[in-house]
């Protein structure tokens, strides 16, 4: 199948324009895979991802990483740079798409024009035990390094918190900000301190109602057991019926 | 995996191109459907408000009144009135019974006559040319196999006329029969012409009565006729016929003398009736012999004689109660469950009628109870009362004659006359089975659960689930029989004539209890006798399971008498062999006493098994198979030889937690910047529920690895093979409370990485312990174990949770990687402590719980599908939830499975109420609130004290499709097991259980074997490919290679990347193949879509999935670590057989 062919497929089916390129992972590979590539064009722009001058490219399998795609396609002209990422953030599909932004249009446009690319996959993905063994070895880490690390770190976050404190005390006209500590401090701005509020005052207007003043009142509190066992009732009847339905019943 | 099917069908219904118009319907029907929904509701909600306050009905007052006052609650009662419902009999098949029955009477009344024929002249019986019809009659006696049974002193005459008198009884005719099967008793009393004066003399009624029954059983015209044993007694031939029109109908014919002509007295236990040795069981001394009453020849006797009477009187009393018959009906149920209705001895349904009559006469229950308080009643009399010591009767019966009673029998029930015993054969050690299970539903009944109806109606609880450990005799039958077993006395014999099988075995149990003493509460026997046309009686089957007392059994010393007391030690020596030693005790008394050396768990929990041993091989010489615990086999670490003696994985748990504390302890002792306020444990090993615990070594293996620094790492260029599998332990650190953690999340990171830091170098330090840090946790290696501490800190979990409203108001809310935190480093060390405890309260949770992981992950499904957690409590569940606490793993892992196969987690949330930590109260909100929302939980859902009701372990895993898989691979083991352990035809091993069934599997990546950093927990692991740890003292100052499970990570990887196309199946314990199924959304074709392409291809302008690719992609990712694929070559279209069971 040749890339224009599906080109015109797709028009009169009024799709999307992307041609298809074949894959090849390795050389004596028979694997046919099909790469979905078109111009990228999106309504909103993206700086980094230029107009013109990037290729979208769909299904790309999941062990691929930027320098694969990179010699995919740096035949077509020079590239600036390759973005991949995966559709969705929880998807459990691996399969990836890819922005390579060319430095030339004419490097975009030759790489529409591509049929297939080929690589070999053997030597230079890595992946498997090698991948296993390699980042288990990285991910041991050097503890003076790791420290050394950490005090950059906390005199940077030191820093920034000194200076927030400061812009925070006098903000720009002058005045000061009132905070909790203090003479008198004001109560937080937070959302448990306003429900444990409205508690407190639900609770007072309770203290001051009489319960069993009226007659209406100890028939209502009559009624309201029996409510409560008619509602039991219903309860255990409801989940009679669905026990029935799973057949439960019979003993053997 | 029939529903995995449907649901996914369903699915793809809903993203199918076809149906997007049919979607887009759908989407606005729902939409409508809702709009009425939220119409609804407010109507109903109204109507039920009305109904809910509308005055009350006298009628509904005295019914919701009655619920509180007759019955446990709304839901008890209910469920018993479905279930009598279910189990109730049909009117019309009544008719249809009742009218089989009148043309049995017209049968009866017209049996043809013989008179007066011998005995011998039957023997003697000859082919004759011209027969007359007591010719013919005689000769087919002789022929047709009908065997003389009983030898007696006379050529006794009988004479055959249609039966005098007939008369139903049952519970059929008291209308307390239970559905669906039709049974009826009918009472034949033999015309007096039959009988001579002395007949109850020397077996001379019995072969009466038993020539009568082949009389009956030859000339009565109906076609299924069966000679049976009336409750396997050997003594007791009747005669069954089944009718043979639908729905199938039985009688059972017993045959009586007629009323009043023998005396009842005659049957007394003080009476001899037996004057010769006619049973042939070499009886030498004569004197003795007729000195000394029958008591068992004589209670056949009496039975025969006071039959009539009680079945009337049974009848009169209980015939017209609805509530007591449906009381009798229930508790029919609970003991065919139970199976103490069957054999020898059993606790038959008549013993129960009469129980139930005695209740009645005796005013413990009355007619205005409810069919709930007659069963509870019953309970609680059975429970309370010990026949043993108090025996009781139905009539008036003097003192006299009970205490006369009681010196024969060890249970005395009198009927009405006061002369027969109504459980005579009722087997003691059966009694106490049925006493201990009315003990348990009374309890069962008092701190109600939800499923204590379930537990005690609607499951079966065979002989294998009741008791630990089933010994099945079978094989041994014939020597039992022979009398070879036991020296019995003459006396003994003759007390016990016409039974001396029984009498074999209840020696063997008596010596079994003996032995046993305190260790067990009950011997549950089960024997079979059937009747054979040759033979007579035949023993089919004879097993008997032991119930163990948990606080006692695994006691490793048997004290016996002091040693200064000479006759009774020897006696003590002589009955225990070589077993028996004199030793001294600590208070300084010496005793003779049997001590059973162990040192590992596995080997305390054999001593009962050891003690049955001895007493069936050593002292008895007895073939026999015992069944207890073959299974622990797989939870014992087999693949690599350890520095210390393991029975299963509990040796090597003790040992890691030790060590735990240990350097706990270190840890808190040090100074360091903040306080610890506290260590726990985060392991399966800390509940001793792992499986294959990290063994503590104080070596390393080094191979495949290179030194860098401190750390082993592995040696890409070397890696032919891989260093073994070594688990990290999870341990948390809580610090005390400070004010000066920062505001800020990446900054609370960094200064816990830098206390792991300053931890690290405080155990260098102070205590030479090498250690390393990374930005999550600190690495110690400690005694040869590898522990990993993760810091809990709250401040780290508001500040992910923290978020700050459009009014500047701060408000706290979960998310998922808040919960998530909270699950693992604060929910799971409070659950672990819990499970721990609970491992110390009942000492066979851990090993149970191991075994049961071990068989679910050797049916390839591990842990990401159903995990290691949510098996911890569910195991747990029915430890907490019931009183019948399983004593050793073996039984609580066949528990599981019963469990798990018949359990409806749709309907019942799973109850793990530890410590009782949520009371009633809140248990039945959050039951309801289950009720309510259980269409959008996750379909199991474990209630629990510590995660809020929200069953967050089971969030995502185990699905619908899972569940019903697991609960499929159950049914078929338990099914298997319960085969293995009571059909005595069956043929296979505990070990197919634990086999795998790889039919109908999409495909099979075989992985390198070399690789397989597991294999030596691997279930058919060889011998030959052990690892073996050399012992060194000095302890290696290094970081081995921790953690590194290449299989699971490529297992990881390909669920991230596949998850959505494919299921993965793996053996998580040293497997070797990947099984995986394709995902049903597979199968359809696509409209080209930006986000359907994925590992597709385009043919014919549609996306179909590149299966060819995606092989290929399994092959890269694994590369170095997978041999080859295999594919079904039913490439479309895959049966699922999987769902078949696994073991064939």
């Amino acid at each position: 199948m040749t890339a224009a062919k599906i080109e015109n497929n797709f028009e009169s089916t009024n799709h999307i324009r992307f041609s298809i390129i074949s894959l090849r992972l390795t050389k004596d590979s028979t694997t046919p895979r099909q790469l979905f590539i078109k111009e990228h064009s999106l309504r909103r722009q993206e700086a980094n991802k230029p107009q013109g001058r990037t290729l979208f490219i769909l299904n790309i399998p999941p062990y691929i990483d930027e320098d694969n795609v990179k010699t995919w396609f740096c035949s077509a002209g020079k590239i600036l740079n390759v973005f991949l990422e995966n559709q969705q953030i929880t998807s459990t599909n691996g399969y990836k798409q890819a922005y390579v932004v060319f430095v030339k249009r004419e490097g975009l446009l030759k790489a529409l024009q591509m049929s297939h690319v080929e690589f070999d996959g053997d030597r230079s993905v890595k992946t498997g035990l090698e991948k296993y063994i390699e980042n288990y070895n990285n991910s041991i880490c050097d503890p003076d390094k790791l420290s050394k690390e950490l005090s950059t770190f906390m005199l940077k976050f030191e820093k920034n918190e000194k200076k927030d404190k400061k812009t925070k005390d006098v903000d720009e006209d002058g005045w000061t900000v009132v905070t909790r500590k203090g003479h008198k401090p004001g109560l937080a701005n937070k959302e448990s301190v306003k429900l444990k509020l409205n508690e407190k005052i639900g609770k007072k207007s309770k203290v001051k109602e009489l319960k069993n003043f009226y007659t209406f009142q100890l028939k209502e509190r009559k009624m309201k057991n029996l409510t409560e066992l008619r509602k039991n009732f219903e309860e255990a009847k409801k989940k009679i019926n669905l026990m029935k339905s799973s057949r439960r019943f019979k003993p053997y | 995996m029939t529903t995995y099917k449907e649901v996914n069908d369903e699915q793809n219904n809903g993203t199918s191109p076809h149906s997007k118009n049919s979607k887009k319907r759908k989407v606005q029907e729902d939409f409508s459907k809702k709009k009425k929904l939220k119409s609804e509701p407010k109507s109903k909600k109204n109507m039920n408000k009305k109904e809910f306050f509308k005055p009350p009905t006298v009628e509904e007052l005295n019914n919701l009144k009655m619920t509180e006052n007759l019955y446990n609650n709304n839901l008890f009662r209910l469920q018993i009135e479905e279930m009598l419902k279910e189990i109730s009999i049909k009117e019309k098949r009544k008719k249809l019974f009742d009218s089989w029955l009148k043309d049995l009477e017209n049968y009866l009344n017209n049996l043809p006559n013989y008179e007066n024929i011998t005995l011998s002249e039957i023997s003697k019986c000859q082919k004759k040319k011209k027969m007359t019809p007591e010719d013919q009659f005689m000769w087919t006696l002789k022929t047709k196999k009908y065997p003389n049974l009983f030898e007696t002193d006379q050529n006794v005459k009988m004479s055959f006329q249609k039966p005098l008198n007939y008369k139903y009884f049952g519970l059929f005719e008291c209308n307390a029969l239970v559905g669906p099967d039709l049974e009826t008793c009918l009472i034949l009393e033999m015309p007096k012409e039959c009988f001579h004066h002395k007949d109850y003399l020397n077996n001379r009624y019995l072969v009466k009565r038993l020539y009568y029954l082949y009389y009956i059983a030859e000339t009565l015209p109906v076609p299924n006729k069966k000679i049976v044993y009336h409750e396997s007694n050997i003594l007791m031939p009747i005669l069954q016929i089944q009718s043979d029109l639908q729905p199938k109908g039985t009688v059972k014919i017993y045959i009586v003398p007629p009323e009043d002509y023998f005396k009842a007295t005659r049957g007394l236990p003080n009476v001899n009736n037996v004057k010769k040795d006619l049973f042939r069981c070499d009886i030498k001394d004569n004197d003795v012999f007729n000195s000394t009453p029958t008591v068992l020849y004589n209670s056949i006797l009496c039975y025969d004689i006071t039959l009539k009477e009680n079945a009337e009187f049974i009848k009169s009393s209980i015939g017209n109660e609805k509530n007591i018959q449906e009381g009798i009906r229930l508790l029919t149920v609970w003991l065919k469950q139970r199976a103490f209705n069957v054999g020898f001895g059993a606790f038959s349904f008549d013993i129960l009628a009469y129980f139930i009559a005695y209740l009645f006469t005796t005013k413990k229950i009355n007619k205005f109870m409810s069919s709930y308080q007659v069963i509870r009643n019953f309970w609680s009399f059975l429970a309370t009362t010990d026949l043993e010591n108090e025996p009781i009767a139905l009539g008036d019966v003097e003192k006299e004659s009970l205490d006369l009673f009681k010196q024969y029998f060890p249970l005395v029930f009198l009927d009405k006359t006061g002369c027969f015993n109504l459980i005579a054969f009722l087997d003691v050690n059966i009694y106490k089975a049925v006493r201990f299970e009315s003990t348990l539903a009374l309890r069962g009944l008092e701190d109600y659960r939800e499923n204590i109806f379930t537990d005690l109606f609607l499951i079966k609880h065979p002989l294998p689930l009741q008791c630990e450990l089933i010994v099945d005799l079978t094989e041994s039958i014939d020597e039992i029989i022979a009398k070879k077993v036991s020296n019995l006395t003459d006396k003994e014999k003759v007390l016990s004539i016409g039974f001396q099988p029984f009498q074999e075995l209840t020696h063997i149990f008596k010596l079994l209890h003996k032995a046993l003493t305190k260790r067990i509460l009950h011997i549950v026997p089960y024997v079979e006798v059937e009747f054979s046309n040759i033979h007579g009686p035949q023993f089919t089957k004879l097993l008997f399971g032991i119930k163990l007392n948990p606080e006692t059994a695994f006691n490793f010393i048997e004290k016996g008498p002091e040693l200064h007391n000479h006759i009774e030690a020897e006696k003590f020596r002589k009955f225990w062999g070589f077993l028996a030693s004199d030793r001294r005790f600590q208070d300084g008394s010496t005793h003779v006493a049997v001590y059973f050396k162990r040192t590992t768990m596995r080997g305390k929990r054999n001593i009962p098994k050891r003690i049955v041993k001895y007493i069936l091989d050593e002292t008895l010489n007895l073939k026999f198979d015992i069944y207890y615990d073959e299974f622990e086999q797989f939870i014992i670490p087999r693949g690599i030889e350890l520095p210390f003696k393991v029975g299963t994985n509990e040796e090597a748990s003790l040992k890691v937690i030790t060590l735990a504390d240990e350097l706990s302890q270190k840890l808190r002792n040090g100074q360091m910047s903040l306080n610890i306020s506290g260590i726990l444990g985060l392991s399966d090993v800390f509940s001793y529920t792992d499986v294959f615990p990290p063994i503590a070594n104080s070596q390393f293996p080094k191979s495949f690895t290179k030194l860098k620094q401190k750390h082993l790492v592995l040696d890409p260029k070397n890696c032919t093979e891989l260093p073994y599998y070594l688990k990290p332990i999870d341990l948390i650190v809580n610090l005390e409370h400070s004010s000066k953690w920062p505001n800020d999340l990446e900054a609370v990171r960094h200064v816990k990485t830098s206390f792991y830091l300053e931890m690290s170098k405080m155990l260098q330090d102070k205590y030479n312990i090498v250690s390393n840090v990374n930005n999550n946790f600190l690495q110690v290696s400690y005694g040869g174990a590898i522990f990993r501490f993760r810091l809990f800190v709250q401040k780290e979990v508001s500040l992910m949770k923290k978020v700050t409203a459009d009014d500047g108001a701060v408000a706290y809310m979960d998310n998922k990687s808040s919960i998530e935190y909270e699950k693992t480093l604060k929910i799971l060390p409070k659950v672990t402590i819990a499970l721990k405890g609970l491992h110390m309260q009942y000492s066979s949770y851990g090993p149970a719980t191991a075994l049961v992981k071990r068989w679910l992950r050797s049916q390839l499904i591990d842990d990401y599908l159903f995990p290691d957690i949510v098996i911890n409590l569910i195991t747990a569940s029915f430890y907490l939830n019931y009183h019948n606490h399983p004593c050793t793993p073996q039984i609580a892992f066949m528990r599981f499975l019963d469990y798990v196969a018949r359990n409806d987690w749709e309907v019942q949330p799973v109850i793990v109420n530890f410590n009782d930590e949520i009371s009633k109260a809140d248990l039945a909100e959050l039951d309801s609130q289950f009720q309510k929302h259980k269409a959008t939980l996750q379909p199991l859902y474990i209630i629990m004290p510590y995660d809020e009701g929200q069953s967050l372990f089971t969030k995502t895993s185990p699905t619908k499709e899972v569940i019903d898989r697991v609960q499929e691979l159950a049914l078929s083991a338990t099914d298997l097991n319960t085969l293995r352990l009571t059909d005595t035809h069956f043929n296979g091993t505990h070990a197919h259980l634990f086999q795998v069934n790889l039919k109908g599997y999409d495909f099979k990546i075989h992985l390198n074997k070399a690789r397989n950093v597991r294999k030596h927990e691997k279930l058919d692991m060889e011998q030959k490919n052990q690892f073996v740890i050399p012992k060194c003292e000095e302890e290696q100052k290094i970081i081995p290679v921790v953690d590194f499970d290449p299989f699971a990570l490529y297992l990881q990887e390909l669920r991230e990347n596949f998850g959505e196309l494919a299921t993965f199946f793996f053996d998580s314990y040293g497997g070797n193949l990947i099984m995986g199924l394709w995902n049903p959304v597979v199968k359809n074709k696509k409209e080209f879509k930006v986000s359907a392409v994925n590992g597709r291809l385009l043919k014919d302008e549609k996306l179909i999935i590149n299966k060819e690719a995606i092989i290929e992609d399994f092959h890269i990712l694994g590369k170095g670590l997978v041999d080859y694929i295999e594919t079904n070559s039913r490439d479309s279209e895959f049966e699922e057989n999987v769902t078949e069971s696994a073991i064939e």
